[in-house]
């Protein structure tokens, strides 16, 4: 970048045979002109729409709006937006902080907030990148409003040290689940490719204020792509851990065994089958040894009547012909059908 | 025990019994308050201030919400109380949340009994399993008949019970009822929520009713149980995690002790017998135990319940084992963590025979644990 004092070039903007200028705080200033280096995402196409409507519904808003913007603005330098410490527009904030809500799902904020409260840092202990993980581990949890943004690059050499620039937002916003940040699915959707052993991935991430859209300072990790990983997910059973080769008699189904507690969690609706009181799972992995067993936990009726009755459900988890299976089996108040069970569930030897 | 400091319902303060482990919280409380209060109709979610909470987050609980249905017909008494189980959450370290169902909007008095587990999720393990103990009833003339799912799993301060009654003889429908639950540790006092199916009332929710549990006697006055209570297909129940008021107790004051068997460390580590005693002032502890892990020179468990007062520490002991050889003799170093994650307590071979197959009496001095 050239910054040039001459007067010839005043008023001269715009780009042309791949040089730009533009004028910005008074002095003019000449840069080669920047090329994307790789083929447009689709989250880069939609967010790109995204700005362009935000940025057009600027003039859509009063003067008084526009004011309290500005206000804003003069009290926010933009190292709360994007990390590097800059004056802003009124504008710009606007379009920034909004396109951040977009990012979250939350409509346009036409009224500015009414101030810029400090945005926490991301902390976390752990990044696992193999092919078929992709993690953050041990994240420290930030309640409600704030959500967790991470970008990340694609494969690099193991000999850049500085890649900052090739990262793309993974995740636009989303809530850790309990300390973990899987965004194993939404690299490959993004970046389109898995990790490649031995390269070099390089990891940002902050948090977002989604009421808000701000954003918090960027933690930055560069990590070596590993074969396999020593990292072992939580132990936890899912609509996708159900073999689609058997008749399952679920809705939706968690049991999560990760409490290191004397009870397990369930979060489970049941449709029961037949004339039998009980719904059963087959999985399509054995459960751990240590996770067999029985449990208690309360359930409530979901009926298409509107009941809501209160009923106690026993839970057997087993493993038959190396599959795991769970039955969840009416045992008090009255049977309906559908009934959530959900909550704590006392866990003992069967 | 603390008292609330404040809520979004009108519920005045509310005191709240509790447990506190690194990574869970038992709470007991039950409260009243005003459904027509202008305050409950204007939440969204019952919001409860407390204190700071040893955990800031939990997952969804069940909690009883209940209502007194009392009318007189034909000069008998037509009892028909409801309710049903409403989620909780611990949303901040300060916040209980109970949701609020508009089915109970146009009661007058509400009533909710928080008898339950907080627990939190990725905790660094699966959950532990405790030991059912089934309740025995014991009565002069037998009239009360309970099912097999009637038990209790013990832990030092708290249990869960879980209660499955049958039905009563005829002679006694009207009469009040009391028995006893032998096997429930006597220092469980508490009313519980117990369910039925019908409520003939409001086909919609369940029928709620409470018995009085004290000193191992479980009660029910006849004029607190629903029309049709004992009947056939009333599926009753009731499931409760109830704090014992007596904590345990030192064997000798001023001693900590942790006490479990066996004291578990994984899918097949686990010690037997396990009874540690700590006396700070003395500097000492006393250990005994039994575990046997092969090809293994470090071991840890992780203790369910762990006294508040505990220190970290390291101390030596000696293990025995008897093998082909003869008697063999180990020194084995343990550490306890108390500011880890679970608060794990770790042996390790020092000396001896390479595997971790012991037998132990031992006592020795602690040393601090340096970080």
């Amino acid at each position: 970048m050239i910054a040039l004092p001459s007067i010839a070039f005043e008023g001269f903007s715009g780009s042309a045979k791949g040089v730009t200028a533009r004028r910005v705080g008074g002095r003019n200033i000449l840069s080669v002109k920047a090329w994307p280096t790789g083929p447009t995402t689709n989250a880069q196409v939609a967010r790109r729409t995204s700005m362009s409507k935000i940025s057009k519904s600027w003039k859509q808003l009063t003067n008084e709006q526009m004011r309290e913007w500005d206000r804003l603005a003069e009290h926010a330098s933009s190292a709360s937006v994007l990390g590097q410490k800059t004056e802003i527009s009124g504008m710009n904030l606007y379009i920034r902080l909004n396109v951040n809500r977009a990012m979250a799902g939350e409509a346009l904020l036409s009224t500015a907030p009414e101030s810029n409260v400090a945005v926490p840092n991301v902390e976390f202990t752990q990044v696992i990148v193999t092919p078929q993980l992709v993690v953050l581990g041990g994240v420290r949890h930030q309640p409600a409003p704030y959500k967790l943004v991470v970008k990340m690059s694609a494969s690099q050499s193991a000999g850049i040290t500085n890649g900052w620039s090739k990262t793309v937002i993974i995740s636009p916003a989303m809530e850790e689940d309990w300390g973990e940040a899987d965004v194993t699915k939404l690299y490959l959707k993004t970046i389109g490719v898995e990790p490649v052993p031995g390269q070099k991935v390089f990891v940002e991430a902050y948090w977002m204020d989604a009421s808000t859209g701000f954003a918090g300072l960027e933690a930055r990790k560069s990590v070596i792509v590993t074969g396999e990983s020593s990292y072992v997910k939580r132990m936890q059973v899912t609509m996708d851990d159900l073999d689609p080769a058997e008749e399952q008699h679920v809705s939706s189904l968690d049991v999560d065994f990760s409490t290191a507690a004397p009870a397990l969690y369930f979060d489970t609706v049941c449709l029961g089958h037949s004339n039998v009181a009980s719904s059963e799972v087959v999985l399509d992995k054995e459960i751990p040894a240590d996770c067999l067993g029985r449990a208690y936990a309360f359930a409530r009726g979901m009926g298409e009547d509107g009941s809501i009755h209160p009923q106690s459900y026993e839970v057997s988890m087993s493993n038959w012909a190396r599959k795991g299976e769970i039955h969840f089996m009416h045992r008090g108040g009255k049977y309906i059908k559908p009934s959530e069970v959900f909550g704590p569930g006392i866990t003992y030897n069967a | 025990m603390f008292n609330s400091i404040s809520n979004n319902f009108s519920a005045g303060v509310i005191q709240f019994k509790d447990v506190r482990e690194s990574n869970y919280i038992v709470l007991n409380s039950v409260f009243t308050f005003r459904a027509d209060s202008p305050a409950y109709q204007a939440a969204e979610v019952l919001e409860i201030t407390v204190p700071d909470l040893n955990i800031d987050r939990s997952t969804e609980t069940g909690v009883i919400i209940r209502y007194l249905s009392r009318e007189m017909s034909y000069g008998y008494p037509y009892v028909c109380d409801g309710g049903t189980v409403l989620k909780s959450w611990i949303k901040d370290k300060n916040t209980i949340c109970i949701e609020k169902l508009p089915q109970f909007d146009d009661q007058e008095e509400l009533i909710i009994y928080i008898q339950t587990i907080y627990l939190q999720l990725n905790q660094g393990g699966n959950a532990s399993k405790g030991t059912r103990k089934s309740i025995t009833i014991e009565q002069a003339e037998k009239y009360l008949y309970f099912g097999y799912d009637t038990f209790v799993v013990i832990y030092p301060k708290w249990v869960f019970l879980h209660i499955d009654f049958s039905s009563s003889s005829y002679a006694y429908r009207n009469l009040d009822w009391s028995c006893v639950f032998e096997g429930l540790p006597s220092d469980v006092k508490a009313d519980v929520p117990i369910i039925g199916a019908a409520n003939y009332k409001n086909d919609k929710l369940g029928g709620v009713n409470v018995c009085h549990i004290e000193d191992c006697v479980w009660s029910m006055k006849a004029e607190d149980r629903n029309m049709g209570f004992e009947n056939t297909g009333n599926y009753v129940f009731g499931m409760a995690y109830l704090i014992r008021d007596n904590q345990p107790v030192p064997d000798v004051p001023g001693r900590l002790r942790i006490a479990e068997n066996p004291i578990k460390g994984g899918t097949y580590v686990q010690m037997n017998d396990f009874d540690l005693e700590v006396e700070p002032e003395l500097g000492s502890a006393s250990i005994a135990g039994s575990t046997g892990q092969y090809s293994k020179t470090t071991v840890t468990f992780y203790p369910v319940s762990v006294p508040e007062d505990m220190p970290s520490f390291r101390a030596f002991y000696l293990g025995r084992m008897m093998n082909g050889s003869g008697l063999c003799i180990q020194l084995i170093s343990m550490e306890m963590d108390v500011l880890a994650n679970r608060k794990p307590i770790t042996f390790t071979r020092e000396s001896g025979e390479t595997n971790l197959v012991f037998k132990m009496f031992d006592t020795s001095a602690i040393m601090a644990l340096n970080e």
